[in-house]
Parts: structure tokens; sequence; C-alpha cells
């Protein structure tokens, strides 16, 4: 072992190296400091497919909600059509992605189970929209109650067919998914006695499809005073393109469906379909975002946020047209379809 | 009528060897042999029950308008994809060409282009596709049901990425297409069989034709014999593109609208038409009037189930099934054939 003798330049090299350090400690910690400031929660909303236009809504009523809030960074991501198994291969990716909260639109309830319980087992705060995944350990639900919307369709064919007696038939998507069953159910549960379901058909959300069987069911069944669509396929087509539907609408059909989307209306206009009853599109996405943040900031919510259930009829259809007239850009929809954010519980 | 390479070859050996005593089948049996005429018979059966279940709902001309203006687009997409099994690929792609050219098409014209240049830009479209499938087929090397399963995707991809998920309306004098009638019979029925005529006459009647039939039994036979196979995959993958473009456009002046999740698995129901038909998966037969039959046959069984209003939930299981029966009597029909 050497003597060594500590010199004086030795000295001054030591101090100049520890005050170094403690200026880049310094530093290096204000910039956390700052990092932690600015850090921005990532908040994701998940489709059920992006090729459904009703979802184009929610990405909007996102981005409102997340350039309001100013501390999130967004982002809308789904599979490119409707697709469970792709559903849940998003959320995964988006559980690696280190995201701090998920909205989902459930395409399966029972297939998105897992994926919603492993998110919130990793601590990512997760709630449904639109479609929900009852079973899972989502925090929220945020959606029209589906029951309830077909009953309010239920009465309002009640009401246009008051008096009347005969057979009417239903439209519906998926046999699979719940929100559509439910709907089918609420219907059956208030719909009027001396009406009577002569059958139910399922188009697979398509809209060809459901045209095609709309048409053919009228014409098989000459007798039909009322029509209910759970969902509002046939419609995203054209009036001339439901001749037969539009001929028997003149003469006395009852038709009511649901949703109040662009391309349905003239629908409505043109008195073909009476009823529609209606959810909040951009909601799904404006008020998803309000619920995720909140939750982030240890707010709590209700396990259910109901929306509301408009009514679209020709009474009030100018203003829905003027609505999707002035949404044709992100800012457009938010004013037009601007409402005050959900507030904790 | 010949099917096949081999029967054509069967035909000219026999003219060649005049010797040999030949039996001349009995006319049932050639009526037999044609591919398709079981699957009439299945039609027929169908009329049948159909007339003793509902009376005349069924075979009402407003009905069978009807079902000949729902399945006048699939039917066309059907030809394509027969012209490319015939061939021995297959085109996955055919349902996304489909919404794709269809959404390109209702874009133009709600843009305000003229309907004939929007159309006109739909087809062009569908040739760029059909030469991306032969050029991932016939350059890359990749095997057909890889190339087009990859294609579906993109075609899908693209429209989906192009108006955002969003449905364009095309409702104006476009729709005339998809939703007029000359008399009682819709244009699109009217078109269709133009088609059907047409592709059947260059299959049956032309080198472009029995080419595709010849590469389809048989590659290196066809090589062989001095055809070039590249070309010939080129022009049956644009060919198909093209109907399948037709197909698009006529669903979207159909519904007046079109979105990019327009004929989503329609793939599989144009090879299921093609097989009903008579089509073989293994390549070197086919009609396109089988295939017209065959495509005839599922929107018939879809209108029949409308009309009765059975199987709600069951429906699809019930068209899966008469699909296999149909096969499968097919199949005995050519194994007696051998006989």
């Amino acid at each position: 072992m050497t003597d060594r003798k500590v010199s004086r330049r030795d000295l001054l090299a030591s101090g100049t190296a520890a005050a170094g350090a403690l200026t880049a400690a310094q530093l290096f910690g204000s910039i956390n400091i700052a990092r932690a400031q600015a850090k921005k929660y990532k908040i994701a909303i998940v489709p059920k497919g992006l090729n459904n236009p009703v979802f184009k809504s929610a990405d909007f009523g996102g981005q409102a909600r997340s350039a309001e809030l100013g501390d999130v960074d967004f982002k809308f991501i789904g599979p490119a059509t409707s697709d469970a198994a792709q559903q849940v291969a998003t959320v995964d990716g988006l559980i690696s992605a280190g995201y701090d909260a998920i909205g989902i639109s459930c395409d399966s309830s029972e297939t998105l189970l897992q994926p919603i319980d492993r998110a919130v087992a990793k601590g990512i705060k997760v709630i449904t929209w639109d479609s929900d995944s009852p079973s899972s350990k989502r925090s929220v639900f945020y959606g029209v109650d589906s029951f309830k919307g077909g009953q309010l369709q239920a009465k309002l064919l009640n009401g246009l067919l008051k008096g009347k007696k005969g057979d009417i038939w239903l439209l519906s998507g998926l046999q699979s998914a719940q929100n559509l069953e439910e709907r089918i159910r609420g219907v059956k549960t208030v719909l009027s006695k001396d009406l009577t379901i002569a059958g139910t058909s399922f188009c697979n959300e398509d809209v060809a499809l459901g045209v095609s069987q709309v048409e053919n069911v009228l014409r098989a069944h000459p007798t039909l005073i009322g029509y209910i669509m759970i969902g509002a396929w046939p419609l995203f087509s054209s009036p001339g393109a439901l001749p037969t539907l539009k001929a028997r609408a003149k003469t006395g059909l009852q038709v009511v469906a649901f949703d109040y989307l662009e391309q349905e209306l003239p629908f409505i206009v043109d008195g073909t379909v009476k009823a529609s009853v209606g959810q909040d599109y951009w909601g799904w996405g404006y008020q998803s975002v309000t619920i995720l943040h909140g939750l982030l900031q240890g707010k709590k919510y209700p396990a259910f946020v109901p929306q509301a259930l408009p009514v679209v009829t020709t009474a009030n259809v100018a203003e829905y047209q003027k609505k999707w007239d002035d949404s044709k850009t992100a800012a457009g929809m938010a004013a037009a379809f601007k409402e005050a954010p959900i507030e904790p519980s | 009528m010949r099917q096949t390479v081999t029967d054509s070859d069967a035909e000219s050996a026999e003219t060649d060897s005049p010797a040999v005593p030949v039996r001349r089948p009995s006319r049932v049996t050639e009526i037999i042999a044609i591919p398709w005429v079981g699957v009439l018979g299945v039609i027929v059966l169908l009329a049948i029950f159909m007339t003793v279940k509902t009376g005349p709902i069924f075979l009402s001309p407003d009905n069978l308008s009807s079902v000949a203006l729902d399945f006048s687009y699939i039917a066309m997409a059907a030809l394509g994809s027969a012209i490319v099994i015939i061939g021995g690929g297959i085109d996955l792609s055919v349902g996304a060409n489909m919404a794709l050219t269809g959404l390109l098409t209702a874009l133009a014209i709600s843009a305000g282009w003229p309907i004939p240049l929007a159309v006109a830009a739909g087809l062009v479209v569908g040739i760029l596709a059909g030469a991306l499938n032969a050029i991932l087929i016939t350059g890359i090397g990749l095997i057909p049901f890889i190339a087009t399963l990859g294609t579906m995707s993109v075609f899908r991809g693209l429209g989906t990425g192009i108006v955002q998920g969003q449905t364009v309306n095309a409702a104006n004098g476009f729709t005339v297409i998809g939703q007029g009638y000359w008399g009682p019979i819709p244009i699109s029925a009217v078109i269709l069989f133009v088609l059907t005529a047409t592709t059947a006459f260059l299959m049956n009647n032309t080198a472009w034709g029995r080419h595709i039939y010849a590469v389809g039994g048989g590659e290196s036979a066809a090589r062989l014999c001095g055809i070039n196979v590249k070309r010939v995959k080129w022009r049956m993958y644009i060919a198909a593109s093209i109907l399948g473009a037709i197909g698009g456009i006529v669903l979207a002046a159909r519904l007046g609208s079109a979105t990019p999740s327009n004929a989503l698995g329609y793939e599989l129901i144009c090879i299921a038409a093609a097989v009903i038909g008579g089509a073989s998966l293994t390549g070197g037969e086919g009609t396109m009037v089988g295939v017209l039959i065959g495509a005839a046959l599922l929107a018939l069984i879809r209108n029949s189930l409308d009309i009765l209003g059975w199987g709600e939930y069951w429906q699809d299981l019930i068209i899966g099934a008469v699909i296999l029966i149909t096969v499968s009597f097919d199949q005995l029909r050519r194994r007696l054939r051998r006989v």
C-alpha cells in the first residue's frame, strides 16, 4: 500500500467535480419535475370497427374533449372492420404500449372480458361505451340502456298504430350482439297486445342484405302494418333502394327505426320512417374521455352512466339535418353536438 | 359443350381415329353431363316447394325481378372469380375490390364528376387492382391465396382510409344502373346477362379463354403447348378485377351509397357460386352459365327464407347445407359419369 499526499490541485478538482455533479443532479431533477408537470395521460378510444361511419363521431368527440382538457394524448384506434378477435389484439397492443386509460365499444362482451381484465390488472383505467362487457372489471359503462331503447321503439309504434290490430316485423343485425338482443327484448315487453311480431330478420349488419330482406319481407307479407328496425342498416342506402318500403309507408305501413345518422334522415324527411330513436354518437368519444380522465384523477362515477334517447321525427328532423351539415369537421361537430361534460358522482 | 381441355383433346382424338367404333352418348347422358343441370334441378324443386307453400308470391314477376336486382352484382363478381378458378387460381380480394371501386366511383360522383367518367374511374381502379394481383402472383411468385389475401386487406384498408370509415352518398342519376328497370327487367340484370354472354363467348370460342382452361388444366402442359402462362394469368386476374369492379359499381348504384364495409365476405359467396355452378377448384373446368345459375340459387334460397320467415337464427346454416348438398350431388354426378 502506498501513502499518497492530497495536493491542492486534487482538492480543487474534487470540489469542481462535486459541484458539477450537484448541478447535474439539480438539472436532472428539474427536468424530471418539468417532465412530470408536462405529463400527458395516454387515453385510447377503441371502436368495434373503423369502417362503421357511426364511430367517426366518437373520434371527433374524443378529439374535442382531449383538446379541452389539454393534458390528454388521445388515440382513436380499432380494427379496420368489426371483428372481436382483432379488437382483442388492439387492446393488448394498447396495454403493451403503456396506455393509462382505454374506452372500448365491445364487439363481443365475452371475448373482450379477458383483455379488459388484463388491462385493469395492470392498473389501466378501463370503461366500456356503446356496447358493454358487464362481467368484466371495467369501471363504467357509458351508453344507452338498450332495453329501454327497444321499449321506446315499441311505444312509438304503439302510438302510431293506435287502435289497429295486425302483424309487424323486426329487423336486426347480428344474433350475437347483446345490445341488439336487449333492444328486441325491450320491444317485446312493451309492444301492444294488438300487434303480433310475425318474424325477425337478421341482416348481419350488411346494408345490401338489409335492403334485400326488407323488400322481400314486405312483398311476402302484404298485410304487415308495422316495421321496427332494431338498427338502421337498410337505411344507410337511399330511398330509391327501398321502393316497396317507400310505397307501403305511403299506404299505412308504420316504420320505427333506430339512430339518426345523416344517411338515414332522408327516409324520415320523406315520411317513410315515422320515428327513430337516437344515441349520442359524439358523446361516445367526448364523455368517454371525460370519464377516463376523471378516473385517472381519482374521481368516482357510477358503474352505468346512461345516455339520453332522443327521438327524431318529421317534426324535428330539420334540426338534426343541420347538425350533420355543420359536422363535416371535428370543430364543426363539436359546435353542433356540444354538451356539458359528465360530472363525477 | 366443351368443359375441359381433356375433353376437347378426347374429342379431337375421336375425330382423328374414325376406324375405332365410338359409342355416342345418348341425349339424356349429354344433358346430365352439363355441370349446372343439377343446380337448375334444385332451383326448379325450390320453385315448386315455394309455390306449394306460399302461393304465387315466389314466382311473381315482382319477386323474381327483385331477386335479379339483388343477385346481379354478386353474380358479376362471381363470373370473375370463376375465370380465375378455371385458370387454376383464386381471388380472395374480389369483395374488397368491389367495396373500393364502388366507394371511389361514389366519391367521384359526389364530387360532381360526370357519371360516365366516374364509372370509368372505378373501372380503372379495378384494372389496377387486377394488375397488382397479377404482379404479386406472376412477378414475385406468391401463391394466389396469399397474394389475394394480402390485397384483400390492402383494398379494404385503402377504402377505409380514404373516407375514414364514412358512408359516401351517391343518390343521383347514377343509381339507375342499380335501381332502374327496362320494363319489368332490372337494368343491372341486363348488364349481367350481357357480361355472362360475353365472358361465355370469350371463354369457349377464343384462344383467350381456351388458354385459361389450358393453364387451369395443367400449367406445365400448357407451357409445353407454347402458351405464355404468365400472360394468361395477367389476363385472367385483370378480367376478374374488372368484373368485380363492375359488380362494386352496380352495388353502389343499387344502394345509392357506398361504405368501406360494403361487400364484406362476398369473395366467399362468389367462390361458392362458381363452385355450385360447376367450376372445379383444381382448375380447368367450369362455365359462365353455371356461375350465373349458382349465384341465382344462392339468391333464391335467401329470398325463400325471407318469404317463409324461416330460420331467423338458422339462415346461414340452411344456406351452407344447401351449398354442401348441391356440390355433393354434383360430385356424385361426376363419378357416375366416369363409371
